[in-house]
């Protein structure tokens, strides 16, 4: 699988992002540049979390008119994948490559700490290798995670299963308890509806070596990879 | 423009002498701009002139110490060719005006000083103090403080791994604010601030300048009064997202050969960088302000010279290398001016719409900057606390004890700061004594930590000086590190009062005396001084920041226990209660002398400890500190909620006190095998004593007294989250 | 001015402080450099200078949709309520952008702008706004 790491100024966790995806795939991925416009031969692009353009205006608002969104665009035009991780997942969302908006935590704090979170299906490239309804440990770092929607669209997201994640109790009750950031329905990502490109808030990418406390997000980018090298 | 005489001075923060010795170097008058650049670089922020010649003594190197005080930060040899840079600075004053930004700030100055040195920053901490928990404003501050350091902090990037909290209503009108920050370079790629070659050209980097932050150094240096609040105006707006951008970009035109020298704009901005790096240098430096890219019209020179505007650089650069440089600034985004050159003339000469708005020979501002040996008087000895008794029973007084504000949990305030970022976090805030951070790519990582307790400081400076260095030293051994080296950052109120001046100068001989026995020198330091509001001082606070390494991050240990393991006491305990968080907390007490420090055995101990970790015999580890033993035990039990059960304190001494006691050089460790621990312990000639084991869910004493594990977290978790949300 | 996001302050502080804003600047700062409080607005920066005040200044308020939860005025409620404010109804927080723009004609102005809020000023799935040229 060849990937690429999109970089917006002031992304920040597009090392970790980096150490992830070449633990999965053995190569580095490609840093691409915000003012670059083609993502020629990539099969996977990454937008890594962080505070692109400071998040001053809204969350990824300007990241998501910057020069490389047409080719973006266009990539998951053509069916390609799309993972966006926090500051990638609002991004998203704010050009409109994924429905609803991320709000300022219910609580008005930034949130640092893990979460869990349950797999709602396990038969996409992403979640191959998790087990239906898995819970996994994630960090969270952010302060504009709530995910928001109109009720109909949620009722779709639901209904055509485009819901990744929930938040969930280490025990996998899906309550508000878990749901630190007040998103509805407890929506930590979400699928477009080719299931190509995802959205979450949580950090998958800083638990892929036991060193750092556990490997709950491994298996996300080892199921990415295998799902090209088959 | 106002006429610049003896009154102006004494605005401007002078004194009478010194305004001689300014007329005295300048041979007339000076000019308003001139007044400006001497009143900053005079003050007692920039000059240290009350703390100098004490800040002298201190111990400062060592064979991997390869730059100590004197630089933007200190940078030790923490092997693979890696150098690691670290300072620690206070944000005080700002922080008490505007919380947030004071603390925003905080975080961004201390984050340029060690990355102008070539650096990529990899951790922050932070060591704050705030006033009496009742007081509404303390509420305001502490809200205001952490949001200021996480809004800044995890914008760009850099994770907040570790730091403390203490409240005393010493600090009801002077929070403290100090912000560390540690990077990485390799140790032949570092990068100084003496400015060199004639011609070179001058080069301002960063953000726009505007009017912020004028005379934000002298306000440091003095006290706050009742119309503190007036000085609102002075405060600097951080931009953590144009910060982040200086990183890249700077660490970016660091890989290429451009930069002869690089300082940040910090404290009294373009004077202080440009005066002290063509000082360094012993050369001469002009400045065309025209070119200064501004964010207000009508800017003065004075004004130009003395905003404390953020996320600005200074550098001089190769000529052959300016349009290098050029397209990396234009690439981020960031301003980037040629505004003046390198010259021989010894001066600095500021020139402003065809002006010449200042010309100041450099060697005398420098080499006749005031310096005071001010008076000290001794703190007297505390008498001997004598027996206390126990008024309310060992597991009562430790639910208390652990809910209380200086020991409660502190994750309302690490789960507001990014502590993840950059992947490499092996301990986590709460997780052990030290943070540790791995160097990416490799098995190396360094350990951090931040310490003092300033109760032990205001009863016995010299002891407390001490202490305060040893913690560092125990924090960074828990974990399993070598210490290496520390920053200090000494919080004191007013020099001009000698009792102040004699903590400082005690302070600092324990401190140097502790730096001596554990091979633990000073790299870098601050001095805040004037920590008082309306007379009444702070406690005396020299913040410690002690930094270690690790060769194998995989072999840093914990303090979670988990259950099957025995838990055994190394180092003595006599139940020193004196100045103990049991005396204040329980016995509602804060006398007697704070416990002594053995360095001897400190380093026995210590050493011991950190070999048994690092041959792998160690499954957690904890030191004995705020709230003694029992209190160590439960912080140990509770991440995993994990019961024990404890057996009897030796006869001889009251329970209370061997529980509660504050004795130092102590640590607490879980193991499988107590019998060899302890085995190894004796043969070392350290004493040892098996405390009990682990297992089920309540903490159980010899006497059948029980608590539970969920009761005592329950306890520990509450207080921040019912006093702020 | 401060005030403006000075939200959680209590009101007496705020009031100390504007009195003390003059008080410091005839005490610390040459009298020749006094501007007028306005220049410590965090929004300085978009004020116009008077020079270039020919231009047509367009206002863009941004609010949360109706429907949408406004955790911030909510807490601002909440905190008013303790401050002794009684019958407060719903608090809501928006944005104000002020646009200097190089038009003279006020209703290309209005255009111009309503283009820049549906395009990048508001975010529309949550946000609504509205333009006024002034």
């Amino acid at each position: 699988m060849r990937a690429a790491i999109v970089v917006f100024p002031g992304i920040n966790r597009e090392r970790d992002m980096a150490i992830a995806l070449e633990r999965a795939t053995g190569r580095p991925p490609r840093m691409v540049w915000h003012k670059e416009t083609s993502l020629d031969g990539i099969d996977l692009v990454v937008i890594p979390g962080g505070f692109s353009f400071g998040d001053y205006l809204r969350c990824g608002a300007m990241a998501a008119r910057s020069p490389i969104m047409p080719a973006i665009h266009a990539h998951a035009a053509r069916g390609g994948h799309v993972l966006g991780v926090c500051n990638g997942f609002q991004i998203l969302t704010e050009a409109g490559l994924l429905p609803g908006a991320l709000l300022r935590n219910a609580g008005l704090r930034f949130l640092s700490m893990d979460c869990h979170l349950r797999v709602e299906r396990a038969d996409t490239d992403y979640t191959a290798q998790y087990q239906p309804r898995e819970i996994f440990r994630a960090p969270l770092a952010h302060g504009d995670g709530n995910y928001f929607a109109e009720s109909e669209t949620l009722d779709r997201l639901e209904g055509e299963g485009l819901v990744a994640f929930r938040y969930a109790t280490p025990k996998g009750e899906i309550n508000a308890h878990a749901n630190r950031n007040g998103s509805a329905r407890n929506i930590a990502g979400i699928y477009s509806p080719n299931l190509r490109v995802l959205g979450l808030m949580p950090h998958p990418e800083d638990l892929v070596d036991p060193l750092m406390g556990g490997i709950d997000g491994k298996p996300l980018f080892d199921g990415i990879t295998a799902a090209f090298a088959a | 423009m106002r006429d610049v005489n003896q009154a102006l001075a004494a605005e401007f923060g002078l004194s009478a002498d010194e305004y001689q010795r300014v007329l005295d170097i300048m041979g007339r008058t000076p000019s308003f701009t001139e007044l400006g650049v001497f009143s900053v670089m005079w003050s007692e922020h920039c000059s240290y002139k009350s703390s100098r010649v004490w800040l002298k003594t201190l111990p400062t190197k060592a064979l991997w110490v390869i730059h100590g005080p004197g630089e933007n930060a200190g940078v030790v040899d923490i092997g693979d060719g890696l150098a690691a840079i670290f300072k620690m600075e206070s944000h005080n004053h700002p922080s008490f005006i505007e919380p947030y930004q004071g603390a925003a700030t905080g975080v961004g100055g201390i984050l340029r000083d060690v990355f102008t040195m070539g650096a990529r920053p990899i951790a922050n901490l932070n060591a704050l103090r705030f006033g009496d928990p009742k007081l509404p404003r303390t509420k305001r501050i502490v809200d205001g403080v952490v949001r200021g350091i996480g809004g800044y902090g995890n914008c760009v990037g850099v994770p907040t791994v570790g730091g403390e909290i203490n409240f005393h209503p010493s600090y009801n009108g002077n929070p403290l604010v100090n912000a560390m920050t540690v990077g990485v370079a390799d140790k032949d790629k570092i990068f100084l601030s003496a400015a060199a070659g004639i011609g070179n050209p001058v080069v301002y980097v960063g953000s726009k300048t505007g009017r912020d932050g004028i005379h934000g150094a002298t306000m440091a240096s003095t006290e706050f009064d009742a119309d503190s609040e007036s000085k609102r105006p002075t405060v600097q707006v951080g931009d953590p997202f144009t910060e982040k951008l200086l990183i890249e970009a700077c660490l970016e035109l660091m890989a290429t050969d451009a930069i002869v020298a690089i300082q940040d704009m910090g404290a009294a901005g373009l004077t202080s960088s440009s005066v002290e790096m063509a000082g360094k240098g012993g050369v001469g430096i002009e400045l065309n302000l025209d070119h200064v890219p501004q964010r207000e019209p009508g800017m003065t020179a004075y004004e130009m010279m003395l905003s404390e505007s953020q996320e600005r650089m200074l550098m001089v650069l190769r000529p052959d290398r300016e349009d290098v440089a050029r397209a990396i600034f234009d690439k981020w985004d960031l301003d980037f001016a040629v505004i003046g050159h390198i010259t021989d003339t010894g001066r600095i000469v500021v020139k402003h719409n065809g002006v010449i708005e200042a010309d100041i020979a450099l060697d005398p501002l420098a080499e006749q900057a005031p310096l005071y040996h001010r008076p000290t008087t001794e703190t007297p000895k505390q008498p001997e606390l004598g027996p206390v008794a126990d008024p309310i029973g060992i597991l009562p007084a430790l639910h208390k004890l652990i809910g209380c504000p200086d020991l409660c949990s502190r994750a309302w305030v690490y789960d507001q700061y990014d502590s993840t970022v950059g992947g490499q976090t092996v301990k986590r805030p709460g997780g052990a004594d030290a943070a540790v951070v791995r160097i990416d790519g490799l098995k190396r990582a360094i350990a951090l930590t931040t310490d003092v307790t300033p109760r032990y400081v205001f009863a016995d400076p010299e002891m407390g000086g001490k202490q305060a260095v040893a913690e560092a030293w125990r924090n960074l051994t828990a974990v399993g590190a070598l210490p290496l080296a520390i920053t200090d950052n000494m919080n004191f109120g007013n020099p001009t009062k000698p009792e102040i001046m004699g903590q400082f100068a005690a302070s600092i001989r324990g401190m140097a005396e502790a730096c001596v026995a554990l091979d633990f020198p000073v790299v870098s330091g601050n001095v805040s001084l004037y920590n008082e509001t309306e007379g009444r001082g702070i406690l005396p606070t020299p913040a410690i920041g002690g930094l270690g390494v690790l060769e194998d991050a995989a072999q840093a240990v914990g303090l979670a226990v988990h259950a099957g393991q025995s838990l055994v006491l190394i180092g003595g305990i006599s139940g020193h209660l004196g100045q103990s968080l049991w005396l204040r907390e329980i016995a509602g007490r804060e006398e007697g002398p704070p416990p002594p420090v053995d360095l001897a055995a400190e380093r026995r101990t210590g050493d011991f400890v950190r070999a048994q970790i690092l041959a792998g015999n160690i499954r957690a580890c904890h030191d004995v500190s705020d709230g003694g033993l029992l209190v160590a035990i439960a912080e140990m039990i509770m991440p995993d909620r994990t019961g024990v059960a404890l057996v009897d304190p030796p006869a001889g001494i009251a329970p209370h006190a061997w529980w509660f006691g504050e004795d130092q050089g102590c640590y607490v460790l879980a193991v499988h095998h107590p019998e060899a621990l302890q085995a190894a312990a004796t043969q070392a000639g350290i004493p040892s004593r098996l405390l009990g084991a682990t297992g089920g869910v309540d903490l159980t004493l010899a006497d059948g007294a029980t608590i539970s594990v969920e009761a005592l977290c329950q306890e520990h978790a509450r207080f921040f989250p019912e006093w702020m949300d | 001015m401060l005030t403006g996001r000075r939200l959680t302050g209590d009101h007496a502080k705020i009031g100390q402080s504007q009195q003390g804003v003059d008080a410091a600047v005839h005490t610390s700062r040459p009298r020749a450099r006094i501007d007028s409080p306005a220049r410590i607005s965090p929004f300085r920066s978009l004020e116009i200078p008077a020079e270039r005040a020919a231009h047509v200044k367009a206002i863009v308020t941004v609010m949360l949709k109706e429907g949408v939860l406004d955790p911030q005025g909510k807490a601002i409620g909440h905190a008013l309520g303790t401050l002794g404010f009684s019958g407060i109804g719903e608090v809501r927080v928006g944005k104000r952008i002020e646009l200097e723009l190089a038009e003279t004609n006020p209703e290309a102005a209005r255009a111009a702008a309503e283009e820049m809020g549906r395009k990048l000023l508001a975010n529309l799935v949550i946000e609504s706004f509205k333009v006024e040229i002034v």
